[in-house]
């Protein structure tokens, strides 16, 4: 119950703040780029080599999948591999933000979980744009069904931003305090990827993979974005689903305690 | 000083503040396990009204920065209460926060919001920091072609532009050249005048009693002195003198004493007896130097054994100085707080004998 309660009074502060973490999110992606002639379009650039290498690779050059179908892969991998992006920047950014920011969270008075919300919101919010865009150039090829995608893509976008800021708020402080974590957590989220239905259907791979599969939650959430936009079924709903939604609240709740805990010292490890 | 103000409302309540840092980082605060910490800051307790001026004197390491980034919030205490009413303006560490790749103008504007300016009339204030800031054309270039002193003064006029009700200040009147110095020192009279609260952290003993209407001194972390600037100030110099005449285990041989005319042992010196420095279980050579409190010397002066160095009567001006005496030999040396007492106008350390010549020659 009180474990409830702190949950939602952080969800509160960060509401109360989100001036402040607008601002903030704002100054990130601002300085990122700037002095760069087209600043906004080097964030989108990546997730779009990668969707044309892989697309092109596998979608087109690679037989066995070829027979399965060519412009359908590329949709599918599309909603897999942009969500996935997304979190992987999110937390990554998101985790390495008190270290970063130190020098403004000196000389700033605020609550350390405004800094990595901020940071994770203009990484992810800039994905998100990105998704919209390629949502839209696909919509355009008609490939994906349109109404019905964009009135519900909301949803597991908003999921995805509750699970990548629940982790980057626990990661976050341990990666002030021990700053191995962030190496840690890109192995286990290069192993992740392989554990993601991004490039292929995981059920496929059958045995210890496809079990592993089914606990990671980014396997529930492609699950939606693949229903939302191409209205294609989810695999193992009942599964995916309760995995993705208890490690979310699972995770916001471990963010609220470790917060908790560490809050009024966090200043110490600047 | 400004004894109206005695009764304004508190601003700022410290009671009982302390603040330790973990001996290494651990993980076992993440668990939360109790960790290993040292103490920096210890049993702080004092109250500032609205309008009046605090400074915080002690050594490097007294624990001066860790209490004013409690006071601004940038910290939180480990233990005991910290209130402060009002908008804090913070200039420590000037010019840290700013981004490099931005320009001046959008440095003052962005980071207004994030330092708790209120947003709307930005475009009025924006205009006052880039007045206040003097950088001429430089105000539409990134910050990263600034020189420290341009760094300087657009980080200070960011703070002032904010209009904050305590104003908190470690050592920025002694950065940047003697322009910028100045222009501060004027916007912080204006400020305290206009009844802003401020608090001072200082090396600089005499702005200290300038400024404020009390001192608090620190000493490895623990309150020392509360009081009047004054008399906190002075109990500061005595117990400088006292450490320096006595450096390390070796107790140090040479004393030095302030006297009267008569040879009396004194606490001040009147300008027109002129400045009496006795000294006692000295080398065989010795130089005695005198330095105001900024440490400029003001003269030095060779001597030899034991006896008692006279100043001509009306020639040190009233105020406080430092006599250093030190041996030839490298060895001992013996510090003594020196104040002249008097009424004069002159500025500066020295009465110089002089007289004018009416109309030219």
């Amino acid at each position: 119950m009180i474990q409830l309660r702190g949950a939602a009074q952080l969800a509160a502060r960060l509401w109360f703040h989100r001036r402040l973490i607008w601002n903030l999110a704002v100054r990130d992606v601002r300085s990122r780029y700037a002095g760069a002639r087209v600043g906004l379009v080097w964030p989108l650039l990546n997730p779009a080599i990668q969707l044309v290498s892989y697309g092109a690779i596998f979608g087109y050059l690679y037989a066995p999948v070829r027979e399965a179908g060519g412009s359908n892969f590329v949709a599918s991998l599309f909603c897999g591999l942009w969500p996935w992006w997304a979190l992987h920047e999110a937390v990554m950014r998101g985790m390495s933000a008190l270290v970063d920011q130190g020098a403004l969270l000196r000389r700033i008075a605020m609550p350390p979980e405004i800094c990595i919300v901020a940071t994770v919101l203009a990484s992810y919010g800039l994905n998100m744009v990105g998704l919209l865009l390629f949502m839209a150039v696909f919509g355009s090829l008609g490939i994906t069904p349109a109404v019905f995608g964009w009135l519900l893509v909301p949803v597991p976008m908003l999921i995805g931003a509750v699970l990548c800021t629940a982790l980057a708020l626990v990661l976050a402080p341990i990666q002030l305090i021990v700053r191995d974590t962030v190496h840690i957590v890109s192995a286990v989220l290069t192993i992740g990827f392989f554990v993601s239905p991004v490039l292929y259907e995981t059920s496929a791979l059958g045995g210890a993979f496809h079990q592993a599969s089914l606990l990671n939650p980014m396997t529930g959430l492609i699950g939606v974005y693949r229903l939302v936009i191409l209205g294609t079924p989810q695999p193992a709903p009942t599964a995916t689903l309760t995995v993705l939604a208890v490690s979310t609240v699972g995770l916001w709740l471990l963010a609220t305690r470790i917060l908790g805990r560490v809050e009024a010292t966090l200043d110490e490890y600047l | 000083m400004r004894s109206e103000t005695t009764q304004a409302p508190i601003a700022v309540r410290v009671h009982r503040a302390a603040k330790s840092y973990p001996v290494r980082p651990t993980l076992g605060v993440v668990r939360g396990r109790d960790v290993a910490r040292v103490p920096v800051l210890q049993d702080v307790s004092f109250e500032v009204r609205r309008g009046q001026a605090v400074g915080i004197i002690g050594a490097n390491g007294a624990g001066k920065s860790t209490l004013l980034r409690l006071l601004a919030g940038l910290s939180t205490p480990t233990s005991g209460r910290i209130e402060v009413e009002g908008g804090i303006g913070c200039l420590l560490d000037l010019g840290s926060g700013l981004v490099e790749d931005w320009t001046g103008a959008e440095n003052a504007e962005r980071l207004r919001p994030l330092l708790g300016g209120r947003p709307g009339r930005s475009r009025e204030s924006l205009e006052r920091v880039r007045d206040f800031a003097e950088i001429g054309e430089f105000w539409d270039a990134p910050v990263r072609t600034y020189s420290s002193g341009m760094r300087l003064r657009l980080a200070y006029a960011i703070v002032a532009g904010l209009r904050p009700e305590v104003l908190i200040v470690d050592e920025v009147l002694s950065v940047g050249d003697e322009g910028f110095q100045r222009r501060c020192m004027a916007h912080i009279l204006d400020f305290v005048g206009a009844g802003g609260t401020m608090i001072l952290a200082s090396h600089n003993l005499y702005q200290v009693e300038r400024l404020c209407d009390s001192a608090v001194w620190l000493r490895r972390g623990r309150m020392a002195a509360y009081g009047p600037p004054r008399s906190v100030t002075g109990r500061y110099r005595a117990s400088l003198a006292d450490a320096k005449a006595r450096p390390g285990a070796e107790p140090s041989r040479c004393r030095l004493t302030l006297v009267d005319p008569r040879d009396r042992p004194c606490g001040s010196v009147h300008f027109s007896e002129g400045v009496g420095l006795r000294v006692e279980g000295g080398a065989s050579r010795l130089a005695i130097h005198l330095l105001n409190l900024d440490g400029v010397p003001i003269g030095s002066f060779s001597v030899d054994g034991d006896g008692t160095l006279r100043l001509p009567p009306d020639s040190i001006l009233p105020g406080h100085y430092t006599a250093v005496a030190e041996e030839a030999s490298g060895g001992a040396e013996s510090v003594l707080a020196v104040e002249v007492v008097g009424d004069r106008r002159e500025i500066g350390a020295v009465h110089l004998p002089h007289h004018w010549v009416k109309g030219g020659e």
